[in-house]
This record gives structure tokens, C-alpha cells and sequence, in this order.
């Protein structure tokens, strides 16, 4: 096996431990971020719909602050994004390289996206199961807890594969940007020293990646919706 | 029972203003099951709403049982709506639960244990008839089977009402029936008060004891069911009450150009409503006998509303101006209204 790597991508196979960081970089980066997204995105996609008019904790004000508050993060492109909150990062975190450094800026440009998608799917939950929550007397919190969250299970876990891909997506821009990971990896090699063997198979393995993320969401979304 | 006193309700989008319900008062007695009719756009379902206060009248106060719920904080009207059950056209049954989750949903977080609520949704369950449905998904049940596990999770609570907001209008005829006879069921064993919104008039000729009839925002007319069936008094009621009737089919056999009925000089088209009790007497024999008229009954309709005979005749008397007259006087005694369609 490590002989036909040889001789197939020897660029690669000499930089296998390098390869085999990188990876476990990008990894962690999507994994601490995506769990530090998923327990606030939530909630602040929750209060994005709850909020909105008509919603059952209707407050414009509060609405129309987390709205922009949202806008205004979507619209950055994420690299000037990234570039921007790294002296954040450097502040709370006290680096701006490497996985560390690269969270707070995962975080920003992913809890917006997340939010909206959570907005998105609890507006497909019919109007008529909220009214007949009210009818039997639920809170709004309940209403929140015990309908919202659980009918719209099959959107959410959607909107959660969506985020993680394009999570997967920002971290090979973070990378550039001195986070480490698989993208620093392939501009490192693939790009400054061209290699294009290094770039296809950086290329291959996010695709692999966002395969098993997409199909475990598309089983998970399928197997919630009856 | 349930009191609305003056209640109105205005919607307000931008400039626009709907008063969807206006100024309308009425009383629903305990253990009576009372419906509210009407076309759609007439604030039938807006009213019922207000019960519950899904919707909130703009005036007016709303009282069931010893609350006024109007005055009540938010906490206080939750409590009391889970004493007043509802269901719906389009049952809102949750799809991410079991039939068994769907109705032990009320139930939980009110300081039951686990097996009381699961005696408690076996014996819903069991009322409704869907013993063997309690793990199967709403997606895998009929129309009628779902508004059964929607009447099952409404009466969780033990409700005092019921509020039944166009519950059958989206089944089929046979399946509209055993809903009916399984909501007059529940208010007989249990004394459950029901308010049956509908714009069927055979939803209200099969359950109702009190009917109340609304156009345009307004009550315009309302009384107990054989009172509304036997002498309707508002025009909207009496196309109510005739579309529930196979006498109004007389109306489209004059209107049919190939005229099917033909009336010779002297005939007379009546149509002969029976009002209190008089069905069982043999009109149609003494008509015939007393009054010398030859009688051709078209239509016959005899129905029991809320446990009385009502019904009418439609038929073409014929013998002339002063004999109809004569029997006419005589039917009128008897507790029969009549009513002259036309002539030859």
C-alpha cells in the first residue's frame, strides 16, 4: 500500500505526518466550532423565529436587532471575516494561529448561517400544531421545547448538515489565514511549492468529508421525519 | 356555562379594518351541545376562537364556567384552557409523535407519574377506539382515525368544553357521521359541553340542541334545533335548514326548463311543514276525504331533530280555489304551516 502511494503521489507520501496533522487539525477545528455553533445557533435561530411578528414571543425590537446583527455577519465574505476577528481571537483566546486561533472566527461566520437555517425550518412547522399547543394551555417555552424543536427536527438536522459542509469550507479558508488544518496544507504545498498531487488529494479528502457529513444528516433527517 | 357578553373582534392590517365579529352576546348552557353556523367569512370560527381566546376580542368579555378568562394574567388562562378541549379541521395532530404521544402530550408536566398518564391515554385511547393505533404515526392514519386521537388528546384534561372547530368539514360523509355520533357519545357519558362550529346544516340537525346562526359578524338567529328546523325565521337560516332537506329539490324541478311538473288549471303546489308533533295523524287521508282533493305527494321528508318528528311535504292538491282554501285552514288547526309554491 505505502509503496503504490509511493509511486502514485510521491509528493504526498513524503509528507504523510504532515498530511495526517492536517487532517486531525481540520477535524478539530469543525468539531469544536461545530459544537460551540450548534449550542448557540440554536437557541439564536429560535429567538430569530419566535420573535418575529406574529411569532409566540413577539418582540420587533429584539427581532429586528438579531436580524441585522445576522445580516451584517452573512454578508462579510468570510476571509475579511476571518482577517478581522483574528485580534479578537488574540484577545480571548490569546493567539491567532493555529486550531485555537482560528475558533472565534469559525464561530462568528458560522452561528448567522446556522441561525437562519433553524429560522427556516421552524416556519415550515404548521401554524395549526402551535395553535393547538396553545389550545391545551402549553407555554411558550413548551411550545418551543416540545413542538418547535421536536417537529422540526427533520429541518434542523438539514440545516445542520448544510452548516457543517460550509464550516468544512471556511476552516481551508482559515487555513490560509495561519489556522492550520487541510487547506494551509494545500496552499503550503499545492499552491507555493506546485504540487498539484498534494491540492487533488486535499481535494479528495474534503470531499470524502462532506460525503459522510451529508449522508449521516440525510439518514439522521430521514429517519426523524414520519 | 359559557357566557360571551358583547364581544367584537376587529383585525387591523395596515389601513385595512375587518370587524369580523360584532357586538354578539350568548349564553351556552352546561351539558348542551351547541352549534354555531354559518358561510364562511360569517366569524363562526373567529367566535369560537374567542372562547379560548386563540383570539383575543377586541371588546367584550368571555366567561366559561366560574372565570372570566378576559380578566385573566397569562399564567391563570393556561390553566383554564386546559380545561376547555379543542379540535380542529385539520386535527394538528403532531407528526413526530405516536398516536400514544399525541394524547399523553397535555398530559405530561402536570405532576403525573408515568403510569397514571399511561392508564389515562390506555382509556382515551380506548373511548375513541384506537387501542391498536397508540405506536402508529398520524401519516398512518385515515382522516377519521387522526380526528379520534384529536378528540382523545382534547380531552385529556378532563375538559369542561369542547370546542369543535369544522372538525368534519374535511370528511367524507360516512366518517363525518361516526365522528358525530362519537362526539354525542362523549357529551352524554361525560357531560362534556361541545360547541360544534360548522357550515353543515346535517352537522347540526345530527347533534346539536341549540343552534346559533351568524352572518356577517352577527348572531341573527338563534333557538333550539327543532324551533330553527320546524320555523326558520331569517332568509340565511331557511337556506340552512333546506339544505338539509330534500323538499328544496322542488325548487330546481320548476326550474328545470324540461318543466317535469305540470299543474292543470285548479292544481295546487304546496308545500306543508309539520310543526309540533303532528306527524303522526293521517293529514293526507283527511285531505283527501273531508276536502275532496286529489292529493300527489312529490317529496317526503320526516326526520327526527334532537329526539322530535319533523319533516314536510311537497304535493300538487288539486280541486280548485275554495277547496284548497278550506283545507288549508284546516291544516293550518292542525299545526301545519303551508305554503302555496305555485299554481295552474
Amino acid at each position: 500500500m505505502a509503496d503504490l502511494l509511493n509511486l502514485i503521489i510521491p509528493d504526498v507520501a513524503a509528507r504523510s505526518d504532515q498530511l495526517w496533522r492536517a487532517f486531525w487539525e481540520t477535524l478539530q477545528m469543525v468539531s469544536i466550532s461545530g459544537v460551540i455553533s450548534l449550542v448557540l445557533g440554536i437557541p439564536f435561530g429560535v429567538l430569530l423565529f419566535t420573535t418575529r411578528r406574529g411569532g409566540i414571543l413577539q418582540n420587533r425590537p429584539v427581532n429586528f436587532i438579531l436580524s441585522r446583527i445576522c445580516d451584517f455577519f452573512r454578508s462579510i465574505p468570510f476571509i475579511l471575516l476571518a482577517m478581522v476577528l483574528l485580534s479578537l481571537s488574540r484577545l480571548v483566546v490569546g493567539t491567532a494561529i493555529g486550531v485555537r486561533g482560528a475558533i472565534i472566527p469559525l464561530v462568528f461566520g458560522t452561528i448567522p448561517f446556522l441561525g437562519r437555517q433553524v429560522e427556516g425550518a421552524l416556519a415550515e412547522v404548521p401554524a395549526g400544531l402551535i395553535e393547538a399547543a396553545q389550545a391545551m394551555g402549553s407555554s411558550p417555552w413548551e411550545i418551543i421545547r416540545r413542538v418547535y424543536l421536536k417537529e422540526a427536527v427533520p429541518g434542523i438536522t438539514r440545516g445542520v448538515t448544510i452548516t457543517l459542509v460550509s464550516l468544512i469550507n471556511f476552516t481551508a479558508i482559515a487555513g490560509t489565514l495561519g489556522a492550520g488544518g487541510l487547506g494551509n496544507f494545500a496552499i503550503m504545498y499545492g499552491h507555493s511549492k506546485n504540487m498539484p498531487q498534494i491540492t487533488w488529494t486535499v481535494i479528495l479528502i474534503i470531499v470524502i468529508l462532506v460525503s459522510i457529513v451529508q449522508a449521516a444528516g440525510s439518514y439522521i433527517a430521514k429517519k426523524a421525519a414520519h | 356555562m359559557i357566557r360571551l357578553e358583547h364581544i367584537s373582534k376587529r383585525f387591523e392590517a395596515g389601513k385595512q379594518t375587518v370587524d369580523a365579529i360584532k357586538d354578539v352576546s350568548l349564553c351556552i348552557e352546561k351539558g348542551t351541545i351547541a352549534g354555531i353556523i354559518g358561510f364562511s367569512g360569517a366569524g363562526k370560527s373567529t367566535l369560537a376562537r374567542c372562547i379560548n381566546l386563540l383570539e383575543r376580542p377586541t371588546e367584550g368579555k368571555v366567561v366559561v364556567g366560574d372565570a372570566e378568562l378576559t380578566a385573566l394574567n397569562e399564567k391563570q388562562l393556561r390553566e383554564k384552557r386546559k380545561k376547555i378541549g379543542m379540535i380542529f379541521q385539520h386535527f394538528n395532530l403532531f407528526a413526530s409523535r405516536t398516536v400514544y404521544g399525541n394524547v399523553a402530550y397535555p398530559l405530561r408536566g402536570s405532576g403525573r407519574s408515568r403510569k397514571e398518564i399511561e392508564e389515562k391515554v390506555r382509556s382515551l385511547l380506548d373511548l375513541v377506539g384506537l387501542t391498536d393505533k397508540a405506536n402508529a404515526y398520524p401519516s398512518q392514519l385515515s382522516g377519521g382515525q387522526k380526528q379520534r386521537v384529536a378528540i382523545a388528546r382534547a380531552l385529556a384534561n378532563d375538559p369542561e368544553v369542547l370546542l369543535s372547530d369544522e372538525a368534519t368539514s374535511a370528511l367524507d360523509p360516512e366518517t363525518t357521521r361516526s365522528i358525530l355520533r362519537l362526539l354525542k357519545e362523549v357529551n352524554r357519558t361525560l357531560g362534556i359541553t361541545i360547541v360544534v362550529i360548522t357550515h353543515e346544516m346535517q352537522v347540526v340537525k345530527e347533534i346539536c340542541h341549540q343552534v346559533y346562526v351568524m352572518e356577517d359578524g352577527r348572531v341573527v338567529e338563534q333557538g333550539d334545533v327543532f324551533q330553527i328546523f320546524a320555523s326558520p325565521q331569517q332568509a340565511i337560516t331557511r337556506r340552512f335548514v333546506d339544505s338539509a332537506s330534500n323538499l328544496s329539490h322542488i325548487q330546481e324541478l320548476l326550474d328545470d326548463p324540461a318543466r317535469p311538473i305540470k299543474l292543470n288549471p285548479g292544481d295546487y303546489l304546496l308545500r306543508l311543514n309539520y310543526l309540533k308533533r303532528s306527524t303522526s295523524e293521517a293529514l293526507i287521508s283527511t285531505l283527501s276525504r273531508h276536502f275532496e282533493l286529489d292529493i300527489n305527494i312529490l317529496f317526503g321528508n320526516i326526520e327526527l331533530i334532537d329526539g322530535n318528528p319533523l319533516g314536510g311535504l311537497v304535493v300538487i292538491a288539486g280541486g280548485g280555489h275554495d277547496k284548497v282554501t278550506a283545507a288549508t285552514g284546516y291544516l293550518s288547526q292542525r299545526n301545519v304551516l303551508v305554503e302555496v309554491i305555485s299554481h295552474g
